[in-house]
């Protein structure tokens, strides 16, 4: 077909599903849905074919279809590291190599260091008030709009506000978290705690200034 | 670049400690030992270079303002020297750049300090050497 757009058998027999799953897909979750040619029939352009193979890819994943749909649509991430540290004073630096293996040297300088300081705040935080048994476990995902970081270890409830308290310790850490990052959570809990952070490719435009400033 | 620190006794109660690579909760330690030698062999103006350094995290700024408050009740001053925007940034970031004086070069740094112990508005100034 000259213009790049494929009938619903083409895209059935490309992806392995039958037409009439496809047709049911549109019609329940209205995620993918193709143009109509002079005699009504679907015709489907590369993105829907791309978004259909991520809603197939999620549903081998184990997910429902209503699930596989939401996810489709959710970014994908263009790089990942997966790593486990020691609770040990050298972990945090270990957090920081995993970050620079993951930019390859490919990132913005700033984004970079952001990122870098923002994994060794939180390994660092996950050494210091862990269990110090248990391996500390990173993640971090590469977006095109952001980066999402989440370092999980075990031990007991932490609160923010303990958190916060300690800053003679280094508890600053949090505040440059905060003031980095486009959001972020805790999960917290008498086995452990996990903390998510989305960091942004661009920097956040500077805090208008508090009320009563001059 | 691995971490280092190289300490100098500049006269006038006036010392440099100068950072090279990271510093973290491994190798802040080292500074802190460092800038507490420093303070008890009679510094009173002290100038962290980190023109060399390549990180610093919330560890190093605890360590940073340890010294400080062991510094100022004796009429000293710390200083720091750094141009890297990245860890500039980090002072901003936690308000700290209103704590510390900081500047882009060591030189800068080392005047300022000598201007502030002996100057005649500053209390403690008699801790200078004559």
């Amino acid at each position: 077909m000259s213009s790049g757009l494929l009938e619903i058998g083409a895209v059935a027999r490309e992806l392995g599903v039958a037409a009439s799953t496809l047709r049911t897909w549109e019609r329940r979750y209205r995620l993918v849905e193709p143009r109509r040619g002079a005699q009504g029939q679907r015709l489907y352009d590369s993105e829907q074919i791309l978004v259909l193979r991520q809603v197939l890819l999620q549903l081998r994943r184990g997910n429902r279809a209503r699930a596989a749909h939401d996810l489709a649509l959710a970014p994908q991430p263009t790089g990942t590291s997966r790593e486990q540290f020691e609770p040990s004073p050298e972990a945090p630096q270990r957090a920081r190599r995993a970050i620079d293996a993951l930019l390859a040297g490919g990132a913005d300088a700033r984004f970079g260091f952001h990122l870098r300081l923002v994994a060794s705040e939180l390994v660092k935080n996950a050494v210091l008030y862990g269990s110090g048994r248990d391996p500390i476990r990173m993640e971090a995902r590469l977006f095109a709009t952001h980066a999402e970081l989440r370092v999980q270890n075990s031990g007991g409830r932490l609160s923010m506000k303990s958190l916060r308290s300690r800053r003679r310790d280094g508890g600053r850490g949090l505040d440059i978290v905060d003031a980095l990052a486009e959001a972020w959570t805790i999960d917290t809990g008498p086995r452990g705690t996990k903390i998510t952070v989305r960091l942004p490719l661009e920097p956040r435009p500077p805090s208008p200034p508090a009320a009563g400033d001059g | 670049m691995e971490f280092k620190l190289a300490t100098a006794d500049l006269g006038n109660a006036i010392s440099r400690i100068s950072v090279t690579g990271e510093v973290d909760l491994a190798t802040a330690p080292e500074l802190k030992d460092a800038l507490a030698g420093t303070i008890r062999s009679g510094a009173r103006g002290v100038l962290v270079d980190l023109s060399h350094a390549t990180f610093i995290d919330s560890t190093t700024l605890g360590v940073l303002m340890g010294a400080v408050k062991r510094l100022r009740p004796l009429g000293g001053e710390l200083a720091i020297a750094c141009n890297d925007p990245n860890i500039r940034k980090i002072f901003e970031i936690t308000l700290l750049d209103r704590v510390f004086n900081i500047y882009d070069s060591p030189e800068t740094g080392i005047t300022e300090l000598r201007q502030l112990l002996t100057g005649p508005d500053v209390p403690g100034g008699a801790t200078a050497q004559p």
